[in-house]
């Protein structure tokens, strides 16, 4: 995640080294029982200077899905509030939770058409095994697991020979925190500590941690929420 | 006042009669008490919302009929009159609660959603070509801790609060209220088993559900459950739909 640099006016060399990198790794991965989204916890002023860290990058949007974000971080603020809001809205219009692949065209809807320039997310819910990558330009692609960040190459790496499909979440947490274990390592951008979020049928449940890789994971309390009860129909 | 004076007050709600009445807005206030009821009862710990249902024919699915809607996690609106203006009404009071969010990041007072649409009512009655909204809502909710400091409800020691609005976009803040037809016998029904002399709110919930369904049927000779609808806001926000089961067994109660 990228701090933007105060109020340079567009076109300068602060906007522009913004505009173009995106520091953070953010990875998803799809169990059988669920899904598991990950971040580390450093935002950084062009990824030369740490400005936080101990920063939340996966957010939940209600207590089924979960979105994780890289890039400017007013951005990423301003689309998971504007996520949270759809949801709702849906949930209240509709009688039932609003799917995934919906959020997750949503999602791609408010990057397209919205003010947002540079911003990457992975998006993933109780109801799919999948996960969806959205890009800065609004597309949409949906995948058994993903990346995305600076540290992305690094973690694609260390997630392509660890992930198997249909594992339960429990095999998948330690995949996610060395992934970003072994991002951390060599990207600048990234590192300080992780937020692993695991969505299943029991609910959300979020784990932070100062350190990473999967002992660092080990050593962590996982707070969980309760079941969206709000979800219950109503004529 | 002769029918033809009083015709001519009639064409437009924005044209006062001789008298200072708004004949429209009047007769959408009509139209509310000719609309099945619903009532609001607010509790120590919450508050309860009610509503009782016409069914036009028994081949008519009941839960297509909605008197009862969700808002956000911690509102609901009850309402009576025309189902149609209603709709409009719910729907716009939902995206400014999702606005309220958006732009201070905190659950919306409920006061403050019914002001927004109160502002919305009220515009109806005064702006050319329009005709006012047929129909009465009763806002219920829960508000954050701190938040609706400065309403008159949150000192009478309760976590609910209770609005009602009208087709002129007054809202009233409320102990207990009926709206829709029978809604004076509902009201009195009201005053005679709360004591509007306690100055703390000591009711449970749960009384509230009995207090709200003995209300409703005051004015109902032969309650059948299924024609009604409950649900309560506990703080937490929590909010939970009455199984017609539970409706029976407190009907049944209140009968004998």
């Amino acid at each position: 995640m990228i701090e933007r640099s105060g109020e340079n006016p567009a076109g300068t060399a602060h906007e522009s080294a913004n505009e173009f990198s995106t520091g953070t790794t953010i990875v998803a991965l799809g169990g059988d029982d669920g899904v598991v989204l990950g971040a580390d916890a450093r935002v950084s002023l062009g990824g030369r200077f740490v400005t936080n860290r101990s920063a939340r990058k996966v957010e939940p949007i209600g207590e089924r899905a979960a979105v994780a974000f890289s890039g400017g971080v007013s951005d990423a603020q301003s689309v998971v509030d504007q996520l949270r809001t759809e949801r709702q809205l849906y949930k209240l219009d509709h009688g039932r939770p609003m799917p995934t692949d919906a959020l997750a065209t949503t999602a791609g809807r408010l990057i397209r058409n919205g003010q947002f320039r540079s911003i990457g997310l992975l998006l993933g819910g109780v109801d799919e095994s999948a996960v969806y990558w959205i890009d800065g330009g609004g597309g949409v692609m949906r995948d058994a697991y993903a990346a995305n960040g600076s540290g992305m190459q690094l973690a694609y790496g260390a997630l392509e020979g660890a992930y198997e499909p249909a594992r339960p979440v429990s095999d998948l947490r330690p995949i996610a925190a060395d992934a970003l274990a072994a991002a951390a390592e060599r990207d600048v951008a990234s590192g300080d500590g992780m937020t692993i979020t695991t969505i299943t049928g029991e609910g959300l449940s979020e784990r932070r941690t100062n350190g990473l890789g999967r002992e660092a994971l080990a050593g962590a309390d996982g707070a969980s929420s309760a079941p969206d009860t709000a979800d219950e129909e109503v004529a | 006042m002769d029918d033809t004076r009083r015709q001519a007050y009639d064409r437009g709600q924005t044209i006062f009669s001789p008298d200072g009445r708004l004949y429209q807005v009047e007769y959408a206030r009509e139209a509310v008490e000719r609309g099945s009821p619903a009532v609001g009862v607010r509790a120590a710990d919450g508050v309860v919302l009610a509503a009782r249902k016409r069914r036009a024919s028994p081949l008519l699915e009941a839960d297509s009929v909605a008197k009862l809607h969700r808002i956000d996690d911690h509102i609901a609106i009850a309402s009576a009159g025309h189902a149609a203006d209603a709709r409009q009404l719910v729907d716009r009071a939902r995206v400014a609660a999702q606005r309220h969010r958006l732009r201070y990041g905190e659950p919306a007072p409920v006061e403050s959603v019914t002001t927004s649409l109160a502002d919305h009512i009220q515009e109806s009655t005064q702006t050319g070509g329009t005709r006012p909204y047929g129909t009465a809502l009763l806002i219920a909710g829960i508000d954050q801790n701190g938040a609706g400091g400065s309403t008159a409800q949150s000192g009478a020691g309760s976590a609910g609060q209770l609005f009602e609005l009208d087709p002129s976009g007054t809202p009233y803040g409320w102990r207990a209220v009926g709206i829709g037809e029978g809604s004076t016998t509902i009201r009195e029904s009201f005053e005679s088993s709360l004591d509007p002399a306690a100055a703390d709110i000591e009711t449970t919930v749960d009384d509230a559900v009995t207090t709200a369904l003995d209300g409703l049927a005051a004015d109902d000779d032969e309650p059948d459950p299924d024609a009604y609808e409950c649900l309560t806001i506990e703080p937490g926000p929590k909010v939970t739909t009455r199984s017609t089961d539970e409706i029976a067994t407190v009907l049944e109660e209140t009968a004998s």
